[in-house]
């Protein structure tokens, strides 16, 4: 009786705390879903629907995702552009009207169709991303899937190989796209592309001749490390060192010491985690170091703001693989608005902005194709450029990637540099990658 | 800036927090001869407290301290009553047992608390410049209070009654039932102190890096490296081996690679036991 009485007090004391927590907490963070296969279809139209006299047939399109556990501010920014893109499209109008001036749906020999997305959460679980994967190819018929990145995409292969599924994917690592993979497009800007088009930039307008690198011991961490060392070396900017360290560190400061003996003009994080940037900038700051400091991945707002320690720390931040703050562009400034709309301010950053572009370009790409066959989808896509093409980052762009995978199936856009200034992360140039560096 | 001094200072002020990290693991372990594998989480719990007390209200960084401490010992005396006693003296049930609650509270934390980084800031400010050694006042500061709880503990175990009780019972609790020790007091209260030191150094690792869900985990990894290392239930050895672990690890990632570093403190634990069975310090 005694224990019973316990066991409810303390049942008590944890739903006060989880109760005072949850109206205590600063930001809108959403509540991440708790079973895996609950599929989610699109509510809330981007646009009032336009109306049609014709049936449009609707053609699933298929997320494996990550909506719950570490990886879910990830997941769900690219779920939610995704219901975003898929309502554009769907009602027609907005940013989709604005760029292509097009009617709701999309036709395919004359029939008109519109999307249905169903997004299942495989919660960075390998395993369970083959169930997921299964039940999208098998039960629900998608012929046309978006796979959160290489722990979901590489135990799924052969099953969307077999099935002649079309996958777009954006996320790093070896072996996402290749000849062996016809169906499979990577939507997001490459270290490769990204450091070819600002790293000349960084030598003749900032003026930076050394550079101490620092990143993870991941496969996107060397990816930046190596590509953006061979860029600098290439057109002048010594590397003094290549540090790298293991995943989940958090004191960075033998790193940062021996970086800070070398007297380098910029310190580079290739790669630093997002939530971690703050903590590695305010390190920096501690060791007495007042230089330049460039993160060669986006980081989150909220997140850097909070975790720096004070914003002075931050003051002269460089980021890339996000847009400024100002958003340069008129559809960049409609997602965003779109976004901010249906999830909160809180929610939004720059590097969210690449997630809209998968589901508008096979769109185009099916358009162009007049056909929903995946390999006659890929074969469309893969020669489509701007201005045909457009992407959320900018124009021109088009899909790249031959002389290192052997197919070109990476999508290249402008790639911008973002500086912190006055406390708000602007847009210091936005440059396009040349034509033969990828 | 010069390396090595450099990397002296940040290895003990690291050091410092683990000292914490350990103590409160060694403790469970030597005393309820318990496991502990949610001492983590309980870190991460702790953090979270601090954070929320200090950012979601109007309280001072102290008071939100000495509230987490509060809350942590409560919550671990509740947990000793409701859930450890029960399995108290059988090993593989505590085993499980904290393997579970590591589990719940993880998830929780996503649930509750969300999955991005927080952090607590503008508790400490300025820089501070020894010679060539560059820190922070916030770094100086959340060391001195890991060691003077380290300090306190020490006195409780060492100078007082209830400290000769717990020594008592870390070596024979039956013999020190029979001369009248209370064990399953000390064992609620064992455990509620060390939530208090959970509590403390996630309250005091939020402010120096940053509070998130999986806090915990490395956390833990490292506390049971320090403990192996000095000494299964071995409170002045897990003090020295998280001074040591700290060193090496600064060390070790500023000269030769801190891709490696993590490969190089457990190849240091295995050393240990290989030529100390029993640890840099302990006895049985």
């Amino acid at each position: 009786m005694k224990r019973n009485l316990l066991i409810c007090a303390l049942v008590g004391i944890l739903s006060v705390g989880i109760v005072f927590a949850s109206c205590t907490q600063t930001s809108s963070t959403p509540a991440t879903p708790t079973t895996s296969t609950t599929p989610t279809t699109p509510t809330t139209p981007a646009t009032p629907a336009t109306p049609t006299t014709e049936e449009a047939i609707e053609i699933p399109f298929g997320t494996c995702s990550c909506l719950s556990g570490p990886y879910a501010p990830w997941g769900l920014s690219e779920h939610w552009a995704q219901e975003i893109m898929v309502d554009d499209i769907n009602n027609g109008g907005g940013c989709w009207g604005d760029i292509y001036g097009h009617e709701p749906g999309f036709r395919v020999d004359g029939q008109l169709y519109k999307w249905k997305l169903i997004a299942y959460d495989y919660k960075m679980d390998s395993a369970e991303a083959v169930k997921v994967v299964n039940r999208l190819v098998y039960e629900d018929g998608v012929k046309f899937m978006h796979v959160f990145c290489w722990p979901a995409l590489y135990p799924t292969r052969d099953i969307l190989e077999q099935n002649k599924i079309f996958v777009s994917e954006q996320g790093m690592g070896e072996d996402i796209i290749g000849p062996e993979y016809p169906r499979t497009f990577r939507f997001l800007q490459e270290p490769n592309t990204n450091a070819a088009a600002l790293v000349p930039y960084m030598y003749d307008t900032l003026g930076y001749r050394t550079v101490s690198i620092i990143g993870d011991d991941t496969a996107d961490g060397v990816v930046y490390s190596d590509e953006y060392g061979k860029w600098m070396e290439q057109v002048g900017i010594e590397v003094l060192s290549k540090q790298i360290y293991e995943p989940n560190t958090q004191d960075y400061t033998p790193f940062l010491s021996k970086a800070i003996a070398e007297n380098p003009d910029l310190i580079a994080g290739l790669k630093v985690d997002a939530p971690l940037m703050g903590m590695f900038v305010k390190q920096a700051r501690e060791l007495g170091y007042e230089g330049d400091i460039f993160m060669g991945a986006p980081f989150t707002w909220k997140e850097l703001v909070e975790t720096c320690g004070d914003m002075e720390n931050i003051e002269g931040l460089l980021s890339t693989m996000m847009i400024g703050e100002e958003c340069p562009l008129e559809r960049q400034q409609w997602f965003r608005d779109e976004y901010i709309a249906r999830h909160g301010e809180s929610e939004w950053d720059g590097g969210i902005v690449d997630r809209a572009d998968p589901i508008h370009m096979i769109t185009i790409a099916i358009e162009k194709a007049n056909s929903l066959d995946p390999d006659e989808v890929a074969a469309a896509l893969e020669n489509l450029e701007s201005p045909d093409l457009k992407s959320f980052y900018g124009d021109p762009c088009w899909f790249g990637g031959e002389s290192v995978w052997g197919i070109n199936h990476d999508l290249v856009t402008p790639a911008s540099l973002i500086k912190v200034v006055d406390g708000h992360p602007i847009t210091l140039a936005t440059i396009t990658p040349p034509r033969d560096a990828y | 800036m010069e390396l090595f001094p450099q990397a002296l200072v940040s290895g003990l002020e690291s050091g410092c927090l683990y000292i914490l990290v350990a103590l409160g693991l060694t403790l469970i372990l030597g005393i309820m001869k318990t496991v502990n594998f949610a001492h983590g989480e309980f870190v991460m719990l702790g953090a979270y407290f601090t954070f929320y007390f200090y950012s979601g209200t109007d309280m001072n960084y102290p008071v939100a301290f000495l509230l987490t401490l509060v809350t942590m010992f409560g919550l671990g005396f509740a947990l000793d009553k409701a859930l450890f006693r029960p399995v108290r003296g059988n090993m593989l049930a505590g085993f499980i047992l904290t393997l579970g609650i590591s589990i719940f509270l993880l998830n929780l934390g996503f649930i509750v608390f969300g999955t991005k980084s927080r952090g607590i800031s503008g508790v400490f400010s300025g820089l501070v410049e020894l010679g060539s050694v560059h820190t922070s006042v916030e770094r100086i500061a959340t060391s001195a209070i890991a060691l003077s709880l380290m300090a306190v503990l020490l006195l409780i175990i060492y100078r007082t009654k209830l400290g000769r009780a717990f020594r008592a019972v870390a070596i024979d609790s039956e013999a020190a039932q029979l001369q009248g020790v209370n064990t399953s007091m000390i064992s609620s209260l064992c455990l509620a102190i060390s939530l208090i030191l959970a509590g403390a150094a996630g309250g005091l690792l939020g402010v120096v890096f940053n509070v998130y869900p999986t806090m915990g985990t490395r956390a833990t990894g490292l506390a049971f490296v320090i403990i192996v290392t000095g000494g299964l239930g071995s409170v002045p050895g897990a003090i020295l081996a998280a001074l040591v672990i700290g060193l090496v690890e600064s060390l070790v990632s500023t000269y030769i690679g801190g891709d490696i570093s993590w490969g190089v403190i457990f190849l240091v634990a295995l050393l240990t036991i290989a030529f100390k069975p029993k640890g840099l310090l302990g006895r049985n």
